[in-house]
């Protein structure tokens, strides 16, 4: 009876911490969040603008970037102008050179591009591969291209990672 | 019992009454709140799910209005705004809502040729009956019903039937109304069929009315299209007359109906509130557009292109004088020079296309 | 004495009850003002975002979704009043810009007079204002480029820029 007031006094700083601590909690989710949806939007857009961008070349097999991939598959050394290197060299140096352009992946990214066809062994690869290795944050984005390879219609899955740094 | 208890009792029923009463104001004040708070966040969400479908043009499911009374939800064509009780949300983008438990939404097109405006109907489980009386107005019924809601598979409904003077033709799908595509399919090749006025008395009330013919004089129950082949005419709803000059009027008309309150008749008011958004971004697009073709008049390096360009330009200004009018969409005459306009523009882009100087719209 | 004492301790506890009570009320509707703020910070992030699509869809700018148009653009930021007329659809208080990655390594703001040699669009841009934006990568459609003298329209690589000044 003698601590009686005293411990109804820590009984209720306890109840208040209690409640505080909860509400700490609670706000800390708020942040992460929010930014998912954007960055998933980021990701997506970033491939698809990436594959419809136009190179300089007028050549069919080398005009937009998605068109340098498909070229990658059928016939990596085409030459896309008079000169020069091959339509895999070309469009692996486009992909490096535009997504370094984005301050926002630069700065806070790893990323890596792959295009696979089915059945195929060969692949089109930019970017660091040891992303594939790590299990970090990670943002992904896919396309599907349908591609003439040597007079046969392939399907190219190409996917673009991103991971945080 | 002693002084002392009879105080601890009295003291208990204070503080007791003082703790209710306080919990009490409390939790009505926050209870109310939250009411308003969710219709508001309903709304909302609505705002953005049709919005969503407007912009992508992906159909959608809503569902979230069974949680409050649907049926308490109007629309003010004035400040066009969607009202429940004591909670509104403007419309900014031309959305027909019929309010339901559960919604299908779904975004149609008129294309003006030099321009396509894009729409929203929301619309519950919907039966919409043509009793066409005009042979010759059959491809119009083709073009209003390819710009309503394809249902198959989903589980809210719109369908369609045909209404001869007595007969309700329900059979054309395993005995029940057909949803779009099936209905389209059965129609094709109709050209020339007409079929004596719909008996009103024969629908429930579950069907939406749609005459077609080239006269609706007499005809004052539910929408009657004056039927015409340039796609301007008149159009009556409840036996009030209108100017249509597109397909987005028309559906209008057909998604808010009949149905009335203190605002008027709700048809009357979605057909309103499309003209009034159709005729600001049809302005804004215009003069635009007509800007866009000038300056790119001065690139171009073929003469023909150039030329083309400086045509469209001038009919866009054209289209964008008409246009200034507020009023232009309730005077036939002016529709149909806009019409004629618009088709003279989109000849005129299309034959920019061809000579592979611009992309289609 | 004794009386007194337990009368006290009756108070004590009492006073000690309604404490606390007012104490989980204070904290109810703190926490709610609290939620509330969650909620305001996450709509503005939403409205942005939102903002952002409807910006890279609306056919006023684009060829296609995501698909910026050059001669719109040029038209649209030239315009006088050009926040007042995209206000009934798109609301006040934001900004947008559009930059297209060239190798000329300088921003060259578009007007009806250096189109098509230029890089730059803003709308509706504000100087020395608090704001939240977001990025997004996008192309552009030059309507027409010049290879010799003849016109091959191409998709250039760019990024847009949508944000609300905080009011």
């Amino acid at each position: 009876m003698k601590y009686r007031g005293q411990s109804t006094l820590i009984l209720i700083l306890i109840v208040i911490m209690i409640f505080l601590g909860l509400g700490i909690f609670l706000l800390s989710f708020a942040g992460s969040i929010q930014k998912e949806e954007y960055m998933n939007t980021y990701t997506n857009n970033l491939l698809l603008s990436l594959l419809r961008t136009d190179t300089g070349y007028q050549d069919a097999s080398c005009k937009q970037i998605s068109d340098l991939i498909g070229c990658s598959f059928s016939n990596p050394n085409w030459h896309c102008g008079e000169a020069g290197s091959g339509c895999k060299e070309i469009g692996e140096n486009l992909v490096d050179h535009y997504i370094n352009k984005f301050d926002d992946v630069k700065n806070k990214y790893n990323y890596l591009l792959v295009a696979r066809v089915e059945g195929r062994t060969d692949t089109f690869v930019v970017g660091n591969e040891s992303v594939l290795e790590n299990r970090g944050d990670r943002l992904t984005a896919n396309e599907v291209l349908l591609k003439d390879i040597r007079g046969r219609q392939y399907y190219i899955k190409i996917t673009l990672i991103l991971e945080k740094k | 019992m002693d002084t002392y208890q009879i105080f601890k009792i009295i003291l208990g029923l204070i503080v007791s009454a003082f703790i209710v009463i306080f919990i009490v104001i409390f939790i009505s004040n926050y209870g109310g709140l939250q009411t308003d708070t969710q219709k508001a966040k309903i709304l909302s969400l609505f705002d953005k799910t049709a919005t969503n479908v407007l912009l992508y043009g992906n159909d959608a499911n809503f569902t979230e209005f069974k949680r409050m009374d649907y049926s308490a939800i109007t629309f003010d064509p004035i400040s066009e705004t969607i009202i429940t009780g004591s909670v509104s949300r403007k419309l900014t983008e031309p959305i027909f809502l019929y309010p339901g438990k559960t919604l299908y939404i779904h975004r149609g097109e008129a294309d003006l040729g030099w321009w396509k405006f894009y729409f929203v109907e929301a619309l519950p489980d919907t039966s919409i009956i043509f009793n066409v009386m005009d042979g010759d107005a059959w491809e119009q019924v083709i073009d209003i019903v390819t710009e309503m809601p394809s249902t198959t598979g989903e589980t809210i409904k719109t369908r369609f039937g045909l209404c001869d003077g007595s007969t309700l033709q329900e059979d054309f799908c395993n005995d029940e109304l057909c949803e779009r595509d099936y209905f389209l399919q059965a129609i094709y090749g109709n050209e020339g069929m007409t079929f004596s006025r719909c008996r009103e008395t024969i629908l429930g009330e579950k069907y939406r009315l749609v005459f077609v013919s080239d006269s609706c004089t007499g005809i004052n129950e539910g929408i009657c299209i004056e039927s015409s082949p340039d796609g301007v005419g008149y159009i009556y709803i409840d036996g009030n007359q209108h100017v249509y000059k597109d397909v987005a009027d028309i559906i209008a008309m057909i998604v808010g109906y009949i149905k009335s309150d203190h605002f008027g008749v709700y048809g009357e008011n979605l057909y309103t509130l499309k003209n009034e958004i159709f005729r600001e971004r049809a302005l804004f697009a215009s003069q635009v557009l007509s800007s866009r073709a000038k300056i790119l008049s001065s690139e171009m390096t073929i003469n023909q292109c150039k030329q083309l360009f400086e045509t469209l330009g001038e009919k866009l200004d054209e289209i964008s004088n008409i246009l200034s009018d507020e009023d232009y969409y309730k005077d036939i005459d002016s529709a149909i020079q806009f019409k004629q306009l618009s088709e003279e523009a989109g000849r005129t882009h299309r034959e920019i296309v061809n000579m592979g100087c611009d992309y289609p719209i | 004495m004794k009386g007194q004492m337990e009368l006290m301790e009756y108070l004590f506890l009492t006073v000690f009850v309604i404490l606390i009570i007012i104490v989980l009320m204070f904290f109810i509707t703190g926490w709610q003002v609290t939620q509330s703020g969650i909620e305001r910070t996450k709509e503005v992030s939403d409205e942005v975002t939102f903002l952002m699509k409807k910006f890279s869809t609306m056919d006023y700018f684009v060829k296609e979704d995501g698909v910026f148009d050059d001669a719109k653009l040029t038209v649209l930021s030239s315009m006088e009043n050009v926040c007042e007329e995209l206000r009934p659809i798109l609301g006040s208080n934001w900004f947008a810009t559009i930059t297209v990655f060239d190798e000329s390594g300088s921003i060259k703001v578009c007007t009806e007079s250096n189109y098509p040699d230029c890089n730059h669009w803003s709308f509706c841009k504000k100087e020395n204002r608090d704001f939240v934006s977001r990025k997004l990568p996008v192309n552009i459609y030059r309507n027409t480029n010049r290879i010799g003298d003849s016109i091959f329209a191409k998709n250039d690589i760019g990024v847009l820029e949508v944000g609300f000044y905080e009011i």
